[in-house]
């Protein structure tokens, strides 16, 4: 994809090329930040003005005079700040988690929950939604969901990892044994959704959707925490992700073993993208669409993809969010309605590429 | 488990050697449908005196029988068997006999759809049908839209309407776009549906907890709505659609060889893909309006029949007519043994599906079967 024109040293021509998507990389991060300044009090279901979000975060930062209104601070520094900023990190988590599993599995389907996590912590979160069940005893309330969901959701990966170490398997196989345990997970919360009365229904049924009303400072630390820990060492590893992409021969071949990078890409995903999800439910879409927007825009090289991706998850649910509020829907809603056509549209691009080549 | 070990066709003996060989070959899979057809009838006849009522295998033969034969009991002489021929006339066997046309037309419609779509885990839903009508029953159960009487009939429209766009959709971007390939189409099957479960999670979320319930227990699949009055739609709807299929059974072991060679071969690809697809839409749509989402069967049934019969869809097509009522049933059955928990039919597949699903992924033919479908499993569902 690197444009070497004839007469242009190659050299220059692949320099050129990686500047180029440093500089996109940078962009959309740069976007992401001001995004979350500039659209945390967009929509805010108060009397006050947007432009009041900016006297909040004045107040703040800089100490200067507090605005007026006895809710005001609350509701712009303790509710909707945390949630864009939570959006940020959720967003790039995702969707850094869907480009490292599309590119472990191979397979341009491929999203964040593809381990079965999405499954996973919804049965948690219906378990502790419908019968009050807590895997961790004494908790209760929302943390009971929380701890439920990061819990359960790691089953189906470490279904998979035991697969993984037991016999060859391919990366299609793995995928196929995730999706059989994600079916049983399935049924299972469907069951209890069933079982359930209708108030409990709806609220494991919205849990599912993916939300970000209900994150605040208190669990930033975590979310935030777990996505740049995540982030960094996938970053890190970028090179070995690299390789893979040359198939598992091709990996052999040059030195890495595709099965143990796969082991341990699979590990810090998952773990990542489940400390995120047991905060907001499953919001779908943003992985799967991110790296297909970056691959299709920027190009292929692996560090500035992973990069490319969480910079644009990161817009791309900061965005939402702000037309979730405007709605006041579900996140995760907005991005399901949105994501089908958007993906669509991608899908056909690169077809096009593919057969026009 | 080999049954039937795939030995050269051209054995000792010259061509009447052959003849011989090939006659057994035959034989064996005739013999094989039969068996499956009998495994169905023996279940069939258990399976209808399971009902709520205390009432052993035999009161419930009987009670068929009497009906069959016109007797008639007194309901103030004789309340037991009056109760009993009511209970097993009226409930249970259009139920039974509603779990056998619907486990045939989703076993044989799965078994077209891997082939024509040339992915082994293609089902009869792969092409968006599901999402279109819950779509359909949504737009009914929530917004109270429909296209004529409101009411069960309303909803049941509503959802053979709406299941047959997805099709439409795909069948008129095949015709803008010259004729996609099975990955396409897959692909565009996923995007439609993507969108319409988007629009059907807009309607839910806004929704009251009540309206919520009702539209989430439409779409898990149950038998419990088929009545005497309506099994006669999915029975006709079925029986026509399968005896299509059926025949175009040798087009479909063509068109298995890949297209370039069904090309040469004198088929009509595209023409034949077509044909299978809208019929299986259409078989789909109705079974579904009626039924919700019973899973599992159309993937399963056809893949259970290949590991013992071989890939001859002249065979796997019957076959999978037979085993897939016999899943069906089972899991109906179950469902019915354990109704004070109220468990549908399709949790019910749910279940018993997924380990099956493992066990054949993780089989000796699972093997091969990944290798066909390497680059286009779907991530997550």
């Amino acid at each position: 994809m690197s444009e070497t024109r004839p007469g242009l040293d190659l050299r220059t021509g692949y320099r050129s090329f990686l500047r180029r998507q440093r500089l996109v990389c940078i962009g959309f991060l740069v976007l992401a930040a001001v995004g979350v300044v500039a659209l945390f009090g967009f929509s805010n279901n108060t009397s006050q003005s947007y432009w009041t979000s900016y006297a909040v975060l004045g107040h703040h930062l800089f100490g200067l005079d507090a605005p007026d209104g006895r809710f005001t601070d609350m509701i712009f520094w303790d509710r909707l700040l945390p949630r864009a900023i939570n959006a940020a990190f959720v967003g790039g988590a995702l969707a850094i988690g869907g480009c490292v599993m599309q590119i472990v599995f191979r397979n341009p389907l491929a999203d964040p929950y593809t381990t079965g996590i999405s499954s996973g912590a919804g049965f948690g979160a219906t378990i502790a939604i419908a019968l009050g069940v807590s895997l961790v005893p004494g908790l209760t309330g929302n943390w009971a969901i929380v701890v439920n969901a990061f819990i359960l959701s790691l089953v189906p990966m470490a279904a998979m990892i035991a697969v993984m170490v037991v016999r060859k398997t391919s990366p299609a196989e793995l995928i196929l044994v995730g999706i059989g345990i994600m079916y049983f997970f399935g049924a299972a919360s469907t069951v209890f959704m069933l079982w359930a009365n209708p108030s409990d229904l709806s609220g494991a049924f919205r849990w599912g959707l993916g939300h970000l009303e209900s994150v605040g400072w208190g669990n930033m630390p975590l979310v935030v925490g777990a996505t740049v820990i995540g982030s960094a060492a996938i970053l890190l590893m970028a090179d070995k992700l690299s390789v893979m992409n040359a198939g598992d021969r091709g990996a052999f071949t040059m030195g890495e073993d595709p099965k143990r990078v796969r082991f341990v890409c699979l590990l810090m995903t998952s773990m990542m993208v489940a400390a995120v999800v047991s905060f907001t439910g499953t919001i779908g879409f943003v992985g799967i669409v991110a790296p297909h927007i970056v691959r299709l825009t920027m190009g292929t090289n692996t560090r500035y993809m992973l990069l490319g991706s969480f910079a644009v998850g990161a817009v791309l649910l900061l965005a939402s969010d702000a037309l979730a509020k405007v709605m006041s829907l579900p996140v995760g809603v907005i991005m399901s309605v949105v994501g089908g056509p958007l993906f669509l549209f991608i899908l056909v691009k690169q077809y096009k590429r593919e057969h026009m080549v | 488990m080999r049954l039937f070990p795939q030995r050269s066709p051209v054995a000792e003996g010259g061509d009447a050697g052959f003849r011989e060989e090939y006659r057994n070959y035959v034989w064996r899979k005739v013999l094989f449908i039969l068996v499956l057809a009998l495994a169905m009838f023996v279940l069939l006849g258990y399976s209808v005196t399971v009902s709520g009522r205390d009432m052993t295998f035999w009161d419930g033969i009987m009670a068929i029988v009497d009906h069959l034969a016109g007797v008639t009991y007194d309901r103030l002489d004789d309340p037991v068997r009056f109760w009993n021929d009511y209970i097993v006339w009226n409930s249970t066997m259009p139920r039974v006999l509603g779990a056998v046309v619907c486990g045939a037309g989703l076993a044989v419609c799965g078994a077209a759809m891997q082939v024509v779509l040339n992915n082994p885990l293609a089902e009869p839903y792969t092409l968006g049908v599901s999402s279109g009508a819950v779509f359909g029953a949504c737009l009914a159960i929530i917004l109270g839209f429909t296209f004529g009487s409101l009411g069960t009939y309303g909803i049941i429209g509503n959802a053979f309407l709406f299941a047959l766009v997805p099709c439409a959709i795909i069948i008129v971007l095949v015709g803008i776009m010259k004729g996609l390939s099975p990955v396409t189409m897959i692909l565009a099957g996923t995007a439609v549906s993507y969108f319409f479960s988007g629009l059907t999670t807009l309607m839910m979320v806004r929704t009251d907890d009540e309206t919520l319930t009702s539209s989430f227990r439409w779409q898990i699949g149950s038998l419990s709505g088929i009545g005497w009055d309506n099994l006669w739609i999915i029975f006709v709807g079925t029986v026509a659609c399968t005896a299509v299929l059926m025949a175009m059974t040798k087009y479909l072991n063509v068109l298995a060889t890949g297209d370039r060679s069904a090309t040469s071969l004198g088929v009509d690809v595209t023409k034949v893909r077509y044909t299978i697809l809208i019929v299986s839409s259409l078989m789909v749509a109705v079974i579904l309006s009626f039924t919700g989402i019973i899973g599992f069967i159309g993937l399963l049934a056809p893949h259970m029949v290949r590991t013992i019969l071989g890939a001859d869809n002249r065979y796997v097509i019957p076959a999978s007519m037979f085993l897939g009522p016999l899943i069906l049933l089972f899991a109906d059955t179950i469902s019915r043994l354990l109704a004070e928990v109220d468990l549908p039919v399709g949790i019910v597949m749910m279940f018993v599906g997924s380990p099956i699903f493992l066990y054949i992924l993780l089989g000796r033919r699972g093997r091969r079967m990944m290798y066909r479908c390497r680059r286009l499993v779907p991530a997550s569902i």
